[in-house]
C-alpha cells in the first residue's frame, strides 16, 4: 500500500535507496539535474506502466520515445540512448540526456561499447569510462559522460542496445542493471510486435485492395447479367405476345382463322425477333470469347461495298420501322483480306446503333478507299455524342447516355473496336451534341488479322482460308 | 367508336405494334409513342386524352422516369394513371421511383395485362370488349 507523499519521500532519499525497499511512488524529478535516488521497488512499479505503454506502441518511433524516457527515469541516470543495430554498424537512433550525446550518428560495431554489448550478448557496467579499453575515449570527450551501463535488446541475437549515462562517477548496482535489462526485454517484445503489426497492416491493406478489385469486378458482372437478362427478355416479350395474340385471333377449338396478311406480318415479326435474339446470344458468346482470349478470325477476300449493302438490305425492315432512310455511298473495288463475318458484325453494330439512337432521321453508310486503307463510315443524325464520351463509348458496358435511356448490352461498340483492332485497323467517332454521330472505321487492305484479346493472355489464333468470296 | 383510350409508350417497335394490335382487338382506341418525348408531344396535341398510359421505363431520347416528371408537372396530364412496364428486376422499386399506379413485368401475360388495364378503365372495358 502506498502511503507516503512524494514530497516526504524526497526528504530521506539516501536511506530508502540504500535499502531499496521503498513502497512509495517514483521520486519527483530533480530540476537541478542532480542524481535522483534509485528505488528498485518503485522502479519495478514504474516499469509495469512502461510495459503497458509499450504494448500499445504501433511504430518504432513510439517504442524509442517511450524507452529513452523510461531508461532515464527508471535509474535516475543523466542520459539514455537507444541504439539500433544496422548490420556492421551501430545507429544511435534516439536519446534523452542533460547534454548532447550521439543522436543520428553511426559507429562501426567493433568500435563502440554498444557494438561490444551486441556482439557479446551481455551487459556492460563501466564506472570509469576512460579506464576501459572498450570505450573510444575521443567520442566521449565532448560529452558529460563519466559512467555508463549498456544493455543489449534481445539477448540471443541482439537487435539494439539501451545505454544509461551518468555525469558523476557511478557504479550501477545489480538492481539498476536488472531494471534496465527488463526494460530492454520489454522493448524487444514491443519491437517484434511493431514489426508483426506492420506486417499485418500491410497484409490487411493488400487484402482490402484485393477486396475492392473483386467487389468492382463482381459489380460489373452483376450489372452485365442484369443488362443481358433485360435485353434477352425484350425479344422474348415480343415473341410471347405475338403467340398470345395469334391465339386470341384463332383460339384453339374455334374455326376462326388469321387473315393471310396478318399471318405474314406475324411471321416477319417473329423472324426479326428471333434474329435479334440470335444476335444477342452471338454478342454474348463473342464477349466471353474476347474475355477468354479466343476470338478466332478467318481471313478471306472481302468486297466491303458488297458486304455493307448486304447488311443494309437485311436491316431494311428495322430501318423502315425506325423511320431511318438509308443513303448509300459505296465505292466499288474496295477489297481486302478480312474476316467476313466479323466485319459484317461491325457494320451491323454500327447500323443498329444508329437505329437505336437516331430514329426518325436519315442514316448514311459509306465505303471508300484511301491508298492502302479501306474506309467505312456510318453517319446518323441523332442527338450526337458529347466529346468527353468519344473514347469511353468503345469501352465495355459503356454508353453515351444513362442506363435507362438505352437498350442493348453496352457491348456493341466495344466489340466493334475489338474486331477492328484485330484487323490492325482503327475506329473513332466524330460527333457533337445535337449534330449526329459519324463512326469511321479504317481497315488496312492487306491486314493480317490476329486474335483479339483483352490485353495480356490469349493465344493468337489465325486461320487463313483459301476461299475467296462467301 | 370506342371511348376507351390508352397510350402505349414503348421504344421496341415490334412490341409496340403488338400491344397496339392487342388493345385494338379488345376495342380500345390506341395512341402510341416510341419514347417519352414523342409521348409528351402526342399528349400536348391530343384533343382527347387517354384514360391510361402504358409506359416502358428504359427508352432512348427520354426514358420513363423523365416522362413521369414532365407528366406530373403538367396539370392537364398529371392525373392520367400510368402502368409501367419493365424487363428489369426490382420492379416494385422502379414502380415507386416512377410514382406509377401499377407495374407489369416483361414478358407480360396478356390476361394479366388486360386485367390491369381494365381495372383503370373501369368495368366498361370488359362489357364493350370485342370478344
Amino acid at each position: 500500500m502506498d502511503t507516503s507523499q512524494a514530497g516526504s519521500s524526497a526528504a530521506q532519499p539516501d536511506v530508502r535507496t540504500a535499502i531499496g525497499v521503498d513502497a512509495g511512488p517514483p521520486l519527483p524529478t530533480d530540476g537541478q539535474g542532480r542524481r535522483r535516488a534509485f528505488s528498485y521497488h518503485r522502479a519495478m512499479e514504474h516499469l509495469v506502466t512502461v510495459i503497458r505503454q509499450l504494448s500499445l506502441a504501433r511504430d518504432l518511433d513510439r517504442v524509442m520515445a517511450i524507452v529513452r524516457v523510461a531508461a532515464r527515469e527508471l535509474t535516475g541516470a543523466d542520459g539514455a540512448t537507444f541504439i539500433l543495430r544496422e548490420e556492421e554498424r551501430c545507429y544511435y537512433a534516439d536519446e534523452d540526456a542533460i547534454g548532447p550525446l550521439w543522436k543520428g550518428q553511426r559507429f562501426p560495431i567493433t568500435a563502440c561499447i554498444s557494438g561490444w554489448v551486441m556482439l557479446n550478448r551481455q551487459t556492460a557496467v563501466i564506472e570509469d569510462i576512460y579506464a576501459d579499453v572498450r570505450i573510444p575515449a575521443h567520442a566521449y570527450r565532448p560529452t558529460f559522460v563519466k559512467s555508463l551501463v549498456m544493455v543489449p535488446i534481445r539477448t540471443e541475437s541482439p537487435i539494439g542496445a539501451i545505454g544509461n549515462y551518468w555525469a558523476a562517477p557511478h557504479k550501477a548496482d545489480a538492481h539498476e542493471v536488472k531494471v534496465l535489462q527488463a526494460l530492454a526485454d520489454s522493448a524487444s517484445v514491443a519491437i517484434e510486435n511493431v514489426q508483426l503489426y506492420g506486417t499485418l497492416q500491410a497484409q490487411r491493406e493488400e487484402l482490402e485492395r484485393a477486396n475492392v478489385a473483386l467487389q468492382s469486378a463482381l459489380h460489373a458482372r452483376d450489372e452485365f447479367l442484369s443488362i443481358a437478362s433485360h435485353e434477352l427478355r425484350t425479344p422474348i416479350a415480343a415473341l410471347k405476345l405475338q403467340l398470345q395474340l395469334l391465339d386470341r385471333r384463332a383460339p384453339p377449338g374455334s374455326d376462326r382463322t388469321v387473315p393471310k396478311d396478318e399471318l405474314r406480318n406475324a411471321l416477319d415479326l417473329t423472324r426479326r425477333q428471333v434474329d435479334a435474339l440470335a444476335l444477342l446470344v452471338n454478342e454474348l458468346l463473342d464477349i466471353s470469347k474476347i474475355q477468354l482470349g479466343r476470338f478466332t478470325l478467318h481471313a478471306e477476300e472481302v468486297d466491303l461495298a458488297k458486304l455493307a449493302r448486304g447488311v443494309v438490305d437485311r436491316f431494311a425492315d428495322q430501318l423502315a420501322l425506325a423511320r431511318c432512310p438509308v443513303e448509300l455511298t459505296l465505292d466499288d473495288g474496295v477489297r481486302g483480306r478480312w474476316d467476313h463475318g466479323k466485319i459484317e458484325q461491325v457494320v451491323v453494330n454500327l447500323l443498329t446503333n444508329a437505329i437505336k439512337y437516331a430514329p426518325g432521321a436519315p442514316v448514311r453508310v459509306g465505303v471508300t478507299r484511301r491508298g492502302d486503307t479501306a474506309l467505312l463510315f456510318v453517319h446518323d443524325h441523332g442527338d450526337g455524342i458529347a466529346p468527353e464520351m468519344h473514347q469511353k463509348i468503345f469501352e465495355q458496358f459503356e454508353r453515351g447516355v444513362g442506363a435507362t435511356r438505352a437498350s442493348g448490352l453496352g457491348l456493341g461498340l466495344y466489340i466493334v473496336k475489338k474486331i477492328v483492332d484485330a484487323h490492325d485497323g482503327s475506329v473513332r467517332v466524330e460527333s457533337d451534341r445535337g449534330r449526329g454521330a459519324r463512326f469511321l472505321v479504317e481497315l488496312p487492305l492487306d491486314a493480317r488479322p490476329h486474335a483479339a484479346t483483352n490485353a495480356k493472355e490469349g493465344e493468337a489464333t489465325y486461320v487463313e482460308q483459301a476461299s475467296a468470296h462467301r | 367508336m370506342s371511348n376507351k383510350r390508352v397510350l402505349i409508350v414503348e421504344d421496341a417497335a415490334d412490341l409496340r405494334s403488338l400491344l397496339r394490335q392487342l388493345f385494338e382487338l379488345e376495342g380500345y382506341h390506341v395512341m402510341q409513342a416510341a419514347n417519352g418525348r414523342e409521348a409528351l408531344a402526342l399528349l400536348h396535341a391530343a384533343a382527347e386524352l387517354p384514360q391510361l398510359i402504358l409506359l416502358d421505363l428504359n427508352m432512348p431520347v427520354m426514358d420513363g422516369f423523365e416522362f413521369r416528371r414532365a407528366q406530373t408537372a403538367d396539370s392537364r396530364l398529371a392525373d392520367i394513371p400510368v402502368v409501367v412496364m419493365t424487363a428489369d428486376g426490382d420492379i416494385g422499386n422502379k414502380q415507386r421511383r416512377a410514382a406509377a399506379a401499377d407495374s407489369l413485368r416483361k414478358p407480360v401475360e396478356v390476361d394479366q395485362l388486360l386485367a390491369v388495364v381494365s381495372r383503370y378503365l373501369g368495368q366498361a372495358s370488359l362489357q364493350y370488349g370485342a370478344r
